[in-house]
């Protein structure tokens, strides 16, 4: 009867509920993160804010703070010293090898020369030895005297869990350029080739980028910043002023060079702002234009001929590449996906482009960058910190697009709508999509979403070469 | 590097540098797109204007005064829509039909129905 108990009391140490329910171990920590997690699966299945995102990285979130899941834990290398009577073994060749052995060589001078001795082996080899107290290695002595000494050791390999392997993808900065790959063979540049003023809203929604940069500087300087631990680097301040492009994709890129333990945190705060643009972004354009601007309708954009279609990705890679190589991978990619598809030659692999690969790559980017967010590195004050900077930065970015609207709107005679300029942080198609429907309020027959297309996919390819600045910059 | 220990001077310094460099560096390439795809665009539409006219000599007869949804034209009243067709549907529809039109020709959307 005790030794079932015994067993009992072993199972339930042992279970991930004992661990959740050990408050004094930090438990509570991990039902804050699932109720966190929680929260977050009902934002994308019932509201449905950006769920092909949300979703995954939810339910990552929700894994990774399940105690001895093990999902994120890394695999583990390490070498194992031989025992006294496997060395011996090993000296007479004698081991019988189960795991792979590392032989470390380590030179000592010949003042050891008394360590040195020789020994005959079962075999009836002499081999030379050197021996440290009761250990007995191999050893070959130079010319010159020195003494180079033959340590074993097995390698011991501990497997890392599933989402750790996923998230190399990450760390290595693959899945968002493969995203951006998809993302370019989805995306019509016609909009901005037809009327390419639209690059200019573009940069200009870059705006909340730096001055979120400036505000996450400061912040350290504030009073209550030591008492928060607030002391962001100039590399993590760069990562959260990214927030501002509203590109999910290119915030998590830069994140994972520049400051991979403010992942999680950075990814859900931009992932959340993307899903919210249609409730931040009306009020501040509204605020931001008058009644007039927004009724203004726009003349029907031309037609863009194939040509000029195949030669844009081209062109953009070339120019923004040779500026900014660091920006390569995002731009090459985008631009790649997008001569994949207007080149119409490869219609299967732009199709894979679109569909397969993105959704693939959608799902271990997902789950990897939620499984990020441990109670450990998440539930900090410096948390609520890159949630308030990157809703500032994606606020100002807006207020930049629409004011440079407005600038265009007077330099043109009212021929340009102000509220596209909103569109141009990124955030494709929806910040477009808000655009149209503000600019409906004043006049329903005003068609602004293809207008507004074009700052929105010049935002894409302005976050890029933002990061591409701050990478170079900071990387 | 503790940030706390740096003077209110340096970050001021380094937060003005990173801004001023990275705003100027993110506008100089995007106006350098700009300018570029913007006389691109006119040297295409130029070539397109002069192969047109190569292949079809005689003036195009007036298209009648209508909603159009052409390549040049501007929408001056909507077309006859359902209530129950969202504006986007209508957008995208229109785009679609803009986007079909060979150089030259106009089409004309005058209504979109639910069948």
């Amino acid at each position: 009867m005790q030794q079932f108990l015994n067993a009992l009391a072993s199972l339930w140490n042992d279970s991930g509920l004992a661990r959740l329910l050990n408050f004094q171990n930090g438990g509570w920590k991990n039902l804050i993160m699932i109720a966190v997690a929680c929260g977050l699966l009902y934002l994308a299945i019932k509201k449905q804010f950006e769920p092909l995102l949300l979703l995954p990285i939810a339910f990552g979130m929700l894994l990774v703070n399940l105690p001895l899941s093990g999902v994120m834990d890394p695999q583990r290398n390490s070498m194992v010293e031989f025992t006294e009577t496997e060395l011996v073994q090993y000296v007479e060749g004698t081991y019988e090898q189960v795991y792979p052995v590392y032989e470390q060589k380590v030179t000592v001078s010949s003042e050891y020369g008394a360590y040195v001795s020789t020994m005959k082996t079962s075999a009836g080899d002499v081999v030379t030895v050197f021996r440290d107290g009761t250990k007995l290695y191999k050893a070959d002595i130079a010319t010159d005297g020195t003494i180079t000494v033959t340590i074993p050791m097995w390698q011991h390999f501990e497997q890392g869990g599933l989402f750790w392997y996923l998230y190399q993808g990450v760390k290595f900065g693959i899945y968002p350029p493969l995203i951006f790959l998809g993302i370019g063979a989805m995306t019509d540049f016609g909009p901005l080739l037809s009327n390419p003023k639209s690059f200019l809203l573009g940069a200009a929604a870059q705006m909340g980028i730096f001055v979120t940069y400036v505000g996450a500087r400061f912040l350290n300087l504030l009073p209550f910043a030591e008492a928060w631990g607030v002391d962001f680097t100039t590399r993590q301040a760069a990562s959260i002023a990214i927030i501002g492009g509203a590109d999910g994709p290119t915030a998590i890129f830069l994140t994972s060079k520049l400051a991979p333990e403010l992942l999680g945190a950075i990814a859900v705060a931009a992932y959340s702002y993307m899903a919210l643009v249609p409730i931040i972004q009306p009020p501040i354009m509204r605020a931001l234009t008058t009644k007039k601007e927004r009724a203004v309708v726009m003349t029907q954009l031309r037609t863009v001929s194939k040509t000029e279609k195949i030669m844009f990705p081209v062109m953009v890679s070339v120019i923004c590449v040779l500026f900014l190589p660091s920006a390569a991978p995002l731009i090459g990619m985008l631009m790649l996906g997008n001569l994949m598809r207007e080149s119409g030659v490869v219609d299967r692999i732009s199709k894979t482009a679109q569909n397969e690969l993105m959704n693939i790559v959608v799902i271990f980017l997902g789950v990897t960058v939620g499984a990020t967010a441990n109670a450990h590195n998440f539930l900090k004050p410096t948390t609520l910190l890159i949630i308030a900077l990157g809703l500032i930065a994606f606020s100002i970015g807006t207020a930049g697009g629409v004011l440079f609207g407005k600038l265009m709107y007077v330099f043109s005679g009212g021929k340009v709508n102000p509220l596209i300029g909103a569109a141009g942080v990124s955030a494709v198609p929806m910040a477009a999509r808000v655009a149209q429907k503000v600019g409906q309020e004043e006049d329903s027959s005003n068609y602004l979403l293809m207008h507004a297309m074009g700052p929105n996919v010049a935002g894409v390819i302005g976050s890029a070469v933002a990061a591409g600045v701050l990478l170079t910059l900071f990387g | 590097m503790n940030l706390l220990a740096v003077s209110l001077g340096e970050i001021l310094s380094d937060v003005g540098l990173t801004t001023v460099i990275g705003l100027v560096v993110v506008f100089f390439v995007l106006v350098l797109l700009t300018a570029i795809f913007k006389v691109f665009g006119t040297v295409m539409s130029r070539g397109e204007k002069a192969s047109q006219s190569v292949r079809e000599p005689a003036p195009v007869a007036p298209v009648a005064a209508a909603p159009m949804v052409g390549n040049t034209q501007t929408v001056s009243s909507t077309p006859e829509v359902s209530n129950s067709i969202p504006p986007e549907t209508v957008a995208v529809v229109s785009a679609a039909v803009a986007c079909m039109a060979p150089a030259g020709k106009q089409y004309v959307v005058r209504g979109i129905h639910k069948r």
